[in-house]
């Protein structure tokens, strides 16, 4: 339209075009699509909003990495013995420090990450597995099969766990396999509760009657309107169990029954520090394992409080 | 139920696709056993349209439930035949009724608000429906069909909606959609649970036109759930008046609206608003429905009835359904005074408002 004539809109030209078919090819634009927010990125948003859950997720990430890269990043091997550097305080060459066989305390540390990290993920998710599935079915099919569940699930509870897994790594002789199998078998409870709570309050939604109602089978209706519904809280569930994992471990190491040496976790590097002298003298000894398991519990239980403000659909 | 109110029931010599005769529907509950449906008999041809209409927990729902062997603890079928095209529904067991549910019998839920998984794409929730009737249908076909399904009952733009979480719908779109999810495999029989309940007097219609032109299409049968007299009397061909989980009235459509034969029906129609009426106050029944724990002896109706009330008989004996007419059947021991009644409630209120 460049003649300053002002006619109505959708007259026709007088060469028969019309106005309205003129202006829409010298450009009105399209809206912009409105950018739409899935509720996973709205949980990244929350997530990342939370200064402390971002340390801790940046700090395990740094873990990981540096367990990983471990081979590459020092240049000993953690059961190299070296009975000329025997507790030597850090230097340049040992930044670290060396242990009672003289092996590099760095070097130590790092591997042991892998074992400790990869021992508290494992019995988390197994727990949570455990969890999931049971709390799950109990919800689902309720009667009797829910209440030999949560009965059980009491009953795990009153045990202090750390005995409990003493007496199994006991019976079954220590082992990376048996601290995990352990901890799933008996960190499961808090896990199934969350569950099957969930579970109780979806199985009367109307959505999962009309999925009923169009065939599907109850198997089908758990996997995909019960489970998914559950996840969500139980990844802050796990998310916790894994500190508490690492923590066990930890300790069970420190008494002997983790991990075995001369293979290295941080439960049991700390176990130098049960002599005296080591304690008051030697602090780089069980200075920087004691602070990493510290720091990784924090670390993970801020993820965990920053998880559970994301999943939060009441948050905006 | 007597051979001669069956024959009334099936009407024509076809086999019906649904019979149901003399069905019972308990719930233990803490408080005690809730009778919610007290041998309710009906039938539907193929095809035809059949509306039961009750006010809230006449049992209409947990009837249709039961069709469908989806009464679920504490509630329990205790007595009755449910027999769909040949097979006897109440024998099979829950893996052979899954094949009925969703793929031959569909259910048109109330509210479509809640009956969305609102973390799951619309689309998606369509596409389980086809792929679990049709495991050879591939992701690609049954996508195709999805968006067909939403353009046939008006959802704008389909391809786009598809992917939408039900957040996004608004709540015609939505029971459109449940519609459109209802039809997807074709089903010979359809269940509507009060549709239009949920949704806004303006959507109502909307939705209801949906439904009838889906019917059109598809040639299925439909049972209609409703308190609402005025979806009857547009969508229905037959009639059933449910009340405290018994059928007391069963006609064709015309027949409830201009010669009921069960004082409880009059009621319901004395409680429509009409144009006519214009600044009167509607009627209501007095009194409340009994409760579903006890069982009196009688006429369930009795105490609230214009009629009745007080009559020794009524409180006495329980009025079997009767037939009282081609295709009409009546379990009042009075039908024949209720077109008395008619003349003095209905009439004259609107004569009346006519004077002023």
């Amino acid at each position: 339209m460049s003649d300053h004539e002002v006619r109505p809109p959708g007259l026709p030209e007088p060469d028969g075009k019309s106005v309205l078919a003129g202006s829409s090819d010298t450009g009105v634009q399209a809206p912009a699509q409105i950018q739409r927010r899935s509720p996973g990125r709205l949980a990244l948003r929350r997530f990342t909003s939370n200064r402390l859950a971002v340390f801790g997720a940046v700090f395990i990430l740094l873990l990981v990495v540096l367990a990983t890269f471990a081979p590459w990043l020092t240049p000993y091997t953690p059961q190299e013995v070296n009975l000329q550097a025997y507790r030597n305080p850090p230097s340049a060459e040992h930044l670290l420090g060396t242990d009672s066989s003289g092996r590099d305390v760095l070097t130590r540390l790092l591997y042991a990450g892998r074992v400790s990290l990869s021992v508290g993920l494992a019995a988390a998710l197994g727990a949570g597995l455990v969890g999931l599935i049971l709390g799950s079915v109990a919800g689902m099919v309720g009667g009797r099969v829910d209440s030999i569940i949560m009965r059980t699930a009491d009953v795990v509870l009153s045990f202090p766990s750390l005995v409990i897994v003493i007496v199994f790594a006991g019976l079954f002789g220590p082992s990376l396999r048996t601290i995990i199998l352990a901890l799933a078998l008996f960190e499961w409870p808090t896990a199934s509760r969350i569950a099957r709570g969930l579970t109780l309050s979806l199985r009367e939604r109307e959505f999962v009657e009309a999925a009923r109602a169009i065939g599907s089978s109850e198997f089908r209706v758990m996997v995909r309107h019960i489970v998914p519904a559950v996840l969500p809280p139980l990844a802050v569930v796990v998310t916790l169990l894994v500190a508490q994992a690492i923590l066990v471990e930890s300790a069970l190491s420190f008494l002997g029954y983790g991990v075995q040496p001369p293979t290295a976790s941080w439960g049991n590097m700390l176990t130098e520090a049960q002599s005296l002298t080591i304690l008051s003298r030697m602090p780089w000894l069980w200075l920087s394992p004691g602070s990493l398991i510290a720091l990784t519990v924090l670390a993970v239980n801020f993820v965990g409080d920053g998880l559970r403000d994301a999943v939060d659909p009441n948050q905006t | 139920m007597t051979d001669a109110v069956r024959g009334q029931l099936v009407g024509s010599d076809a086999r019906p696709l649904l019979s149901v005769d003399d069905l019972e529907v308990r719930f233990s509950t803490p408080d005690g056993t809730v009778h919610a449906v007290n041998g309710v008999s009906f039938d539907i041809q193929r095809g035809e349209t059949l509306g039961i209409v009750g006010e809230s927990g006449s049992g209409k729902s947990v009837s249709v439930r039961a069709v469908m062997g989806l009464v679920r603890p504490p509630g329990k079928v205790t007595a009755g035949s449910v027999v769909f095209d040949g097979n006897d529904m109440r024998s099979l067991s829950q893996r052979q009724l899954r094949k009925f549910r969703g793929r031959r019998i569909a259910l048109v839920p109330q509210d479509p608000m809640t009956s969305f998984n609102p973390v799951v794409p619309i689309g998606a929730q369509i596409t389980e429906m086809i792929r679990l009737h049709d495991p050879d249908c591939s992701k690609e076909q049954a996508r195709a069909r999805g968006i067909a399904l939403l353009e046939s009952v008006g959802v704008p733009s389909p391809e786009r909606r598809f992917d939408e979480y039900p957040h996004q719908y608004s709540g015609g779109m939505r029971q459109r959609a449940m519609i459109a999810m209802a039809v997807a495999n074709s089903p010979d029989l359809l269940i509507a649970d009060e549709p239009t309940t949920a949704l806004d007097v303006t959507i109502q219609a909307q939705v209801l036109e949906v439904l009838q032109d889906t019917l059109r299409e598809t040639d299925s049968a439909m049972i209609l759930i409703t308190h609402d007299l005025g979806v009857i009397a547009e969508l229905a061909d037959r009639v059933v008046v449910m009340y405290a989980g018994k059928v007391v009235e069963y006609s064709d459509v015309r027949t409830i609206f201009h010669n009921p034969r069960h004082p409880y029906t009059v009621g319901l129609l004395s409680g429509l608003p009409r144009v006519e009426l214009q600044g009167q106050k509607l009627t209501a029944i007095p009194g409340n429905p009994p409760s579903a724990l006890q069982v009196l002896p009688g006429c369930s109706f009795e105490p609230r009835c214009s009629i009745g009330n007080g009559d020794p008989v009524c409180r006495g004996e329980e009025p079997p359904l009767a037939v009282i007419g081609e295709g009409h059947g009546s379990a009042c021991h009075y039908h024949d005074q209720v077109p008395e009644l008619v003349e003095r409630v209905l009439i004259p209120a609107v004569k009346g408002s006519r004077d002023e």
